[in-house]
């Protein structure tokens, strides 16, 4: 496995204590219910937070190890993470945005051009739609050639149109990464079409029925339709 | 020198409301005064936000509190023990003298001194409250792009508080241009080093010149408008 994490920290409400894994070229999704620790593990394996006890190991290099006081800093975790809202840097103009940590130019022109915002190079982010500005935000990421790229909500802010649209484009693009991708999300039906392994998550802990409670409830018939048709889609814990 | 002996040189026009051997060096010390502190307080103003903005450690509330009492100071209080510190006794004074060899009281550095000290909290307080509006996941996000705090500050803290820094430099130039109690504790009425155009409107009132005073004074009316001025827009604007 390429990422594996075994993490455990206390919060106000409740602990987090989980463990999982990620093979290579796939994208993991965490789903669950808003305010159940899904951006706070995906923080903690980005080295924005500190856990409690545990290990975070990436293709094979210890990023985070509390028995051995191993914490690798964010600036050398090489990860590309796209937020929830927009953080584009605002006095920087598209083109320079995605150059802000790219180690070669030629590939933002190439990286541009593959999400269809070259044409907008000059502008400020203020000056583009929400649409844009995620894709910019996942050129951004990707232009750092990163070994592990971790998606939080990235399409929360977005109407539906452009989420979908979005979405898709994730999809193709999940297709021609080489490294895992982590993605956060409480919507199930972006779960499902972009899943290679999903990991349910209540209160910081995995919770299997959760899945199961949710296609009970009848919220969501595709869950079943797409587990019976596609029993590949194992859950990843 | 050059400037200064210019400037010295009296107005002789007698149809110019009297200003006739009117005395221009304070404005030209005051100007001068208030560059100087601007420069080095944005200098070493900035990092000095930037940690108290973003870092948490023992004891910051109290720096933070005694790096503000120059404002809430009576000025006779804070200029004497500015003549405390300064003095051939006092810790600044002695490192000053082993130094240089000389005095640091009654001279141009001495009340830049302690005009330093004096407005650090105008060009602290404006800092920190820009830097504290950028967004923290900014910053986060500069992190997993690989730059340390160093490259951080450089490259999108500064950028993005440039309101903030910009109104801050203006408020310590006005207020350096007003000084007066301080920098008369500190640096007397030395013409040319250490009267600035506050010292020189308040001799020429206790001497009942008051063409001089109203000359001076209306100097300083337009100057500091004018920065006032951009102070709100800059602050319209953020």
């Amino acid at each position: 496995m390429v990422l594996q994490v075994i993490i455990k920290k206390r919060l106000k409400c409740f602990d987090i204590e989980i463990s999982f894994s990620c093979p290579d070229e796939q994208l993991l999704v965490m789903i669950g219910p808003s305010g159940s620790g899904k951006t706070t593990i995906l923080r903690m394996i980005a080295g924005l937070e500190k856990p409690e006890e545990g290990q975070i190991i990436c293709h094979g290099k210890t990023w985070f190890d509390s028995s051995r006081r191993i914490d690798i800093p964010p600036q050398k975790r090489r990860i590309g993470y796209v937020f929830q809202d927009y953080t584009l840097f605002p006095h920087l103009s598209i083109y320079d945005n995605v150059a802000f940590a790219a180690p070669d130019r030629k590939e933002v022109d190439d990286l541009l051009d593959r999400f269809c915002i070259a044409h907008l190079r000059n502008r400020k982010p203020h000056l583009v739609s929400g649409g844009e500005r995620q894709r910019c935000a996942i050129c951004q990421a990707l232009a750092r050639r990163p070994q592990l790229l971790l998606l939080d909500e990235p399409f929360s802010s977005l109407d539906v149109l452009t989420r979908r649209k979005l979405r898709d484009e994730l999809k193709v693009l999940k297709e021609e990464l080489s490294f895992p991708v982590c993605y956060v999300t409480h919507d199930i039906h972006e779960a499902l079409v972009l899943a290679d392994g999903m990991i349910p998550i209540v209160n910081g802990r995995i919770e299997p029925d959760w899945m199961q409670h949710i296609v009970r409830g009848g919220q969501t018939a595709l869950l079943t339709s797409r587990t019976v048709r596609e029993p590949g889609l194992a859950l990843a814990y | 020198m050059l400037r200064s002996s210019f400037l010295r040189r009296p107005i002789s026009s007698k149809r110019s409301m009297g200003i006739n051997k009117m005395d221009f060096v304070p404005l030209y010390v005051s100007l001068k005064l208030s560059m100087v502190t601007t420069s080095v307080l944005m200098v070493f103003t900035a990092p000095l936000a930037y940690v108290l903005a973003y870092s948490r450690f023992p004891g910051k509330l109290l720096i933070e509190s005694l790096i503000n009492l120059p404002m809430v100071l009576p000025p006779t209080v804070l200029g004497f023990y500015m003549v405390i510190i300064m003095g051939p006794k006092g810790i600044i004074g002695h490192v000053w003298r082993s130094v240089t060899g000389g005095s640091l009281l009654f001279t141009f550095p001495g009340i830049a001194f302690a005009a330093v000290v004096c407005s650090l909290p105008f060009a602290l307080q404006p800092m920190k409250a820009a830097f504290q509006k950028i967004d923290r996941r900014l910053l986060e996000s500069a992190y997993v792009l690989g730059l340390s705090r160093m490259e951080t500050f450089f490259r999108v803290v500064i950028p993005n508080s440039i309101n903030g820094i910009v109104a801050a430099a203006v408020l310590v130039f006005l207020h350096c241009m007003g000084a007066f109690g301080v920098l008369l504790m500190v640096g007397g009425s030395l013409s040319g080093e250490t009267k600035v155009a506050s010292i020189a409107i308040y001799e020429a009132v206790e001497s009942m010149n008051y063409r001089e005073a109203a000359i001076m004074s209306l100097c300083l009316i337009p100057i500091s408008y004018v920065f006032l001025l951009l102070v709100n827009k800059l602050n319209e604007e953020s």
